[in-house]
């Protein structure tokens, strides 16, 4: 009797999990507002025919999904900034809801007392202006937080109607699990002429990048190439102190940094690096923005480690593993054991590296362009004589390699449910915010508008850098670059902005005639525009005026069908062996093996399914 | 008595002692190293300055952390659910463990369902079907979904149950000549007798629910619904595993770095469990030895 | 009122069930309605399909964490840190039992215990970020090294002591806490014992050895049978707060390593597999355990 008793709850609970997961799959599919529009559907056959429409059909479809691409010459001129009239930048005439996941800054202090995620100047701009009202559905507090919700989001067929794809891996495993929105339509047709310009400065990459399986899924980041190009910086006046030249390849890097130690200027340690969770060198897959990492000692070493290259012979292979790179390792590790790179490189937390730097402990690390000015601010509050330069890394043939980045990491994801006009409202966004970026109050962290992802012009650090020196040495004006001015060109957003508070920030006695000095700045009355003007004019200075000997490109930016299993092996082994190598907790006596395991334990799978893949 | 008194008695008291505070200093001393850091300044704090002592000593962190509103959300947060969280729970497992206690003879099912139980303690389906289950109940930012996704507490159960099975039989016997019926006889009799088992379990289940952070960070989806754990994990640990950083996030881990701060609400956090714990640690021995360990 | 007429023990059962009803219905709504997700670990799962559309592989994943060397090492690495644990958090708490029992002044005793039950508790997520801090470069662990005139030493970054790092923490965590239950034991052996030896002349250690020993055996074996679950248990909270790159190859334990595959990199079906794996191996060892205690110390822990 009470066996059955049991026996009977039992049934009913196997059958009421079953009846729970089969009407959540049902309820989830129906219901159409965005913030809960998942599919968890079954294979029943309600669900089968909604769920079919993107997949591609066995790839007789065209990139261009629907429609070929509008040129940026064929479209008319966008709107000025604050109209809402026209093509790229119309007014709904009702309100548009936009439901989106964010990444915001848990300690953030510049939004004003009241003011949310999706209330705030930028949001209201929206509304007033576009009537697209933005609706935060969740919110992660740092990185890896927001990974793990878009991965959930992901696994649970639950994206709101966009949220940005921390990289290609989320928006193909997004797309592949049938959850995304074709957007080629929406955006060839509502993308300003700006938006359109940036685009075709990649000349197609941005739109192969944001293509998965024949199908235009998301609205690709496009960033500046210096973002990628990695030189180092360092201390010049402990350089003039000690009467020492500018280093130009890496033993002569490692002497100056010896000499810092020796001479007393840095305490602990020289170099900084990375912290925990960072890399030595950034790969093919964040293949930019590697802050305090290595790479410009590798490629002083005619290394690219995490790069797919190819030989003289056209063979394909993996940047890592090579004699050169072992030639590097040997020298960082020469220097970690003499204790000129930080002892903690990659287990310090909470951005120590960067506070070491800024408190002037020591002299010398390496990045992209903006680590001085955005990555090292406050060095010049401190310390006022802290003059940073940044200069190239040479090999010793006295050639400077760069390693060209892919066009972008992030990606606008949008859901398959999304109505078009959500559609329309999140390319609008977008337009707005490449035209507008300039002109908005940036007292309030522009980090507040609702889903940005950066997109500029690729080569607009160095444009940039050319026309700030013009005017400085009296070449042109600062009105030739206002709007309506000769030299006015939309495709470079912040030109006219940076020009014209250019005199707040550097001292009007600064000529041209010298490279230009942190001692030559005002850091206080405009620190905004202080860090940027300083990341452009000195650490952007040896890319926009060096050309490079070699640049280098990957042949390949994101991971492909069938290499996810293996890339996670293997990429996990070889980020922890590295680290590993350079402070000697794995002697270099074991790079062999290093090599033939990362082979063994699915490289070589990944290099045979890449070069199938380009073969293509 | 001779012995007692002898050298190497004395010696082996000495070496004792000083063996046990030695033991007592490690365990106290990072908590006071967390109090030293909050009262520095954040030069100190940052250049790894503080050892054994505030330097620089200041209230600033404490000041700040008056105004942080987000702060004390969380924390009030935490408080909602420990209180709620802890009721319940405690309701839930005295009704679950006494029918437990029983043997097979007095209540059948007994052996079932003490296996479905162990059987759910350590089989998952692990955190992606567990938060779609969260979702689809629609508890994502709730209350609820805070004090009721870990389930039931399996262990606490049985520690619970095995306490209840050393009351001595002869007292509920009594009662039910007396013609009491179970429920009588499990809140007028079995809860009385079982303070310890109760108050320890209260603690091990308070200082779970305050000390949980991941079903915070998981089923939470604005910040201002994250319990203080996971309040304390976004600001402390800003760099995951893997993950290369845009410029923005640089800029931000640089101007935002306050390790004297992060101390200060570090300590605050720690605090309300230190309080409870002194209050339930006299019954705390014998609750969980004798839930253990049946005589 | 209707109990009355029917038989007591039929009557108990259902007022039994009503109370145990509960806590049955949120363990199903909450443990064992999200089980259904384990059919992922057999399918290549499609979220968009769900756990009723996804194709089926059958044991595909589970050959994979087979030939996989990231998921051996986790499991390696899960038993030595596991194992270790469970085999100190039994001793050290046992000697510290010991040491404390020997202590006649009651006041010290008292404030001992209060003070080393403290890290118990305190959450994972605030001790790795003060371990971290004492052991770093500038921490108090290398600011008495230097002063000692030795080099310093970072043991977070080091993959040879992290293990132990991982290990020894944690006994330090909870020695205090998992010493209450010997204390308690301690207080059950007769005092007449002692004084029985005493008169025969035992010392001190002879009567630790031969009294207070052989009184906490059934101690100890009680503490090994229930600790048999945790075999693959290493302790997700705090290894996820206190590894790094550095130290994964000896850190790595199968909890984080689940956690990585299925959020970081979106391989759901690989995670549950290896979840599942690790449910299996852990629900055979209490099966096992119960099953040997029941046989040989005819003790049900459940």
């Amino acid at each position: 009797m009470k066996k059955k008793v049991v026996a009977l709850m039992m049934t009913a609970v196997m059958a009421f999990s079953l009846a729970a997961c089969g009407s959540d799959g049902g309820s989830s599919s129906t219901s159409s507002t965005g913030s809960s529009a998942g599919e968890t559907a079954s294979a029943s056959s309600e669900a089968g025919t909604s769920g079919t429409e993107n997949t591609s059909g066995g790839g007789e479809a065209s990139v261009d999904g629907s429609g070929d691409w509008i040129s940026s010459s064929d479209v008319e001129d966008d709107a000025l900034p604050g109209e809402n009239d026209d093509r790229a930048f119309a007014k709904f005439d009702h309100v548009v809801e936009v439901h989106y996941g964010y990444q915001v800054n848990p300690v953030d202090t510049t939004l004003p007392d009241g003011d949310s995620v999706d209330d705030n100047q930028y949001t209201r701009y929206l509304l007033e202006n576009y009537n697209i009202k933005v609706v935060c559905d969740w919110t992660a507090g740092n990185t890896s937080d927001f990974q793990q919700k878009v991965s959930l989001c992901i696994a649970s067929a639950s994206l709101p109607d966009a949220v940005i794809a921390p990289n290609r891996n989320y928006l193909v495993q997004a797309a592949r699990s049938d959850l995304l929105a074709d957007l080629w339509t929406e955006f060839n047709a509502y993308s300003s002429k700006q938006v359109k310009e940036i685009i075709e400065t990649t000349e197609g990459r941005a739109i192969s990048n944001a293509t998965v399986d024949d199908v235009f899924t998301a609205l690709p980041n496009i960033t500046v190439d210096t973002d990628g190009v990695y030189i180092y910086f360092i201390r010049q006046d402990w350089l003039d102190q000690l009467g020492l030249e500018v280093p130009k390849t890496v033993d002569e890097l490692g002497a100056v940094a010896q000499a810092f130690m020796d001479a007393g200027l840095s305490k602990d340690y020289a170099i900084a690096g990375i912290d925990n969770g960072g890399r030595t060198y950034s790969n093919f897959l964040n293949s930019s923005n590697n802050g305090y990492g290595f790479d410009a000692v590798y490629q002083a070493f005619n290394a690219t480690p995490g790069y797919f290259l190819r030989d003289d012979n056209g063979e394909l292979y993996w940047g890592t593993t090579t004699d050169e790179m072992k030639e590097a390792l040997t020298t960082l590790h020469d220097w970690y054991a003499k204790g000129l790179i930080n002892p903690e490189v990659g287990t310090t937390t909470n951005g120590d590296n960067a506070n070491n730097v800024k408190n002037g402990t020591c002299g010398i690390f390496m990045g992209p362009w903006w680590s001085l000015g955005y990555g090292n601010g406050d060095s010049f509050k401190t310390d006022n004589n802290a003059n940073w330069q940044a200069y190239p890394l040479y090999t010793n043939d006295g050639e400077w390699n760069i390693h060209m980045k892919d066009v972008g990491t992030t990606y606008t994801m949008v859901n398959k449910n999304a109505s078009d006009d959500v559609k329309k409202a999140i390319v609008i966004m977008n337009n707005v915010l490449v035209r507008d970026e300039s002109i908005f109050d940036t007292s309030v962290a522009i980090d507040w508008y609702p889903l940005r992802n950066v997109m500029a012009a690729t080569d607009e650090c160095e444009y940039e850098y050319d026309a700030l020196m013009s005017v400085i040495k009296g070449e042109s004006t600062v009105e030739d670059y206002q709007q309506g001015g000769s030299k006015f060109n939309g495709l470079y957003k912040n030109l006219a902005n940076d020009v014209a508070t250019m005199g707040e920030v550097i001292s009007a006695d600064y000529d041209g005639s010298r490279p230009l000095a942190v001692t030559d700045m005002d850091v206080n009355t405009n620190n905004g525009q202080f860090n940027r003007l300083y990341a452009i004019l000195i650490g952007d200075r040896p890319y926009a005026t060096i050309e490079p000997d070699n640049k280098i490109y990957s042949e390949l930016y994101y991971t492909i069908d069938g290499m996810e299993t293996y890339w996670t092996q293997v990429s996990d082994m070889e980020d922890q062996a590295i680290l590993q190598f350079i402070t000697g907790a794995k002697s270099l006596d074991e790079w062999d093996k290093f090599c033939s395991d990362w082979h063994a334990q699915g490289g070589d799978q990944i290099l045979e399914l890449v070069e199938e893949f380009l073969a293509e | 008595m001779i012995e007692s008194k002898s050298f190497g008695s004395k010696l082996f008291k000495v070496i004792n002692a000083i063996i046990l505070v030695v033991l007592a200093f490690s365990c106290f001393y990072p908590l006071w190293y967390t109090l030293c850091v909050s009262l520095s300044s954040k030069v100190a704090a940052e250049g790894g300055l503080v050892t054994i002592y505030p330097i620089g000593f200041n209230l600033k962190s404490y000041n700040l952390i008056m105004g942080d509103d987000a702060f004390w959300n969380s924390f009030w947060i935490s408080v909602k659910r420990v209180v709620f969280g802890t009721v319940w729970t405690m309701l839930v497992l005295i009704m679950m463990a006494y029918p437990l206690s029983k043997n097979k003879r007095e209540y059948a099912p007994r052996n079932v369902l003490m296996w479905v139980l162990i059987f759910c303690m350590l089989f998952n389906g692990g955190t992606i079907p567990w938060f779609i289950t969260v979702k689809n109940y629609g508890l994502i930012d709730t209350m609820a979904a805070l004090v009721l996704s870990g389930s039931v507490p399996v262990f606490n159960v049985i520690l619970m149950m095995n306490f209840f099975r050393g009351i001595p039989s002869d007292l509920e016997e009594a009662a039910r000549v007396d013609g009491a019926g179970p429920w009588r006889i499990l809140w007028q009799i079995v809860v009385p007798c079982s303070k310890p088992v109760i108050a320890t379990i209260v603690l091990f289940t308070s200082v779970g629910y305050w000390n949980e952070y991941f079903q915070g960070l998981v089923l939470m989806n604005k910040e201002s619904n994250y319990p203080l754990q996971t309040y304390i994990r976004q600001i402390t640990v800003q760099i995951p595993v893997g993950v290369t950083l845009t410029t923005e996030q640089y800029v931000q881990l640089a101007a935002n770095s306050n390790k004297s701060l992060e101390a200060a609400k570090v300590f605050i956090a720690m605090i309300p469990m230190l309080i409870v714990y002194p209050f339930l640690q006299k019954y705390f021995v014998t609750g969980i030895t004798l839930g253990a360990v049946k005589e | 009122m209707k109990k009355k007429k029917r038989s007591i023990g039929k009557s108990n059962s259902f007022h039994y069930t009503l109370m145990v009803l509960p806590g049955y219905i949120w363990l199903f709504l909450f443990s064992i309605v999200p089980m259904v997700g384990i059919v992922m670990a057999f399918q290549d799962y499609n979220p968009s399909k769900g756990w009723f559309g996804s194709k089926w592989v059958g044991l595909k994943w589970f050959e994979y964490l087979w030939v996989i060397p990231d998921a051996k090492r986790a499991l390696w690495n899960t038993l030595v840190i596991a194992v270790s644990k469970v085999i100190l958090n039994i001793i050290v708490p046992l000697i510290f039992a010991l040491l404390l029992n020997e202590v006649k002044n009651m006041k010290f005793k008292k404030t001992v215990q209060t003070i080393v039950y403290l890290p118990h508790f305190v959450s994972w997520v605030i001790l790795a970020n003060i371990i971290s801090n004492i052991l770093g470069s500038n921490g108090i662990f290398n600011t008495v090294r230097t002063a000692l005139g030795m080099d310093k030493l970072l043991l977070m970054t080091i993959p040879e002591t992290f293990k132990g790092l991982v290990i020894g923490t944690d006994v330090w965590k909870e020695f205090g806490y998992n010493a209450v239950i010997y204390l308690a034991a301690l207080t059950g052996i007769s005092p007449n014992l002692y004084e029985a030896a005493a008169i025969d002349g035992a010392g001190r250690w002879k009567r630790m050895w031969h009294i207070t020993l052989p009184g906490l055996i059934p101690t100890v074996v009680l503490l090994c049978t229930l600790a048999m679950g945790n075999v693959l248990n290493a302790g997700f909270d705090q290894v996820f707060n206190m590894y790094n790159q550095l130290v994964m190859e000896t850190g790595d334990i199968l909890d984080t390593y689940v956690y990585r595959v299925g959020i970081t990199n979106m391989q759901f079906s690989l995670a549950t597999a290896a979840g599942l794996f690790k449910s299996v191996v852990s629900f055979v060892l209490v099966v096992v355990s119960y099953t040997l205690a029941y046989k040989f110390a005819d003790y049900s822990i459940f």
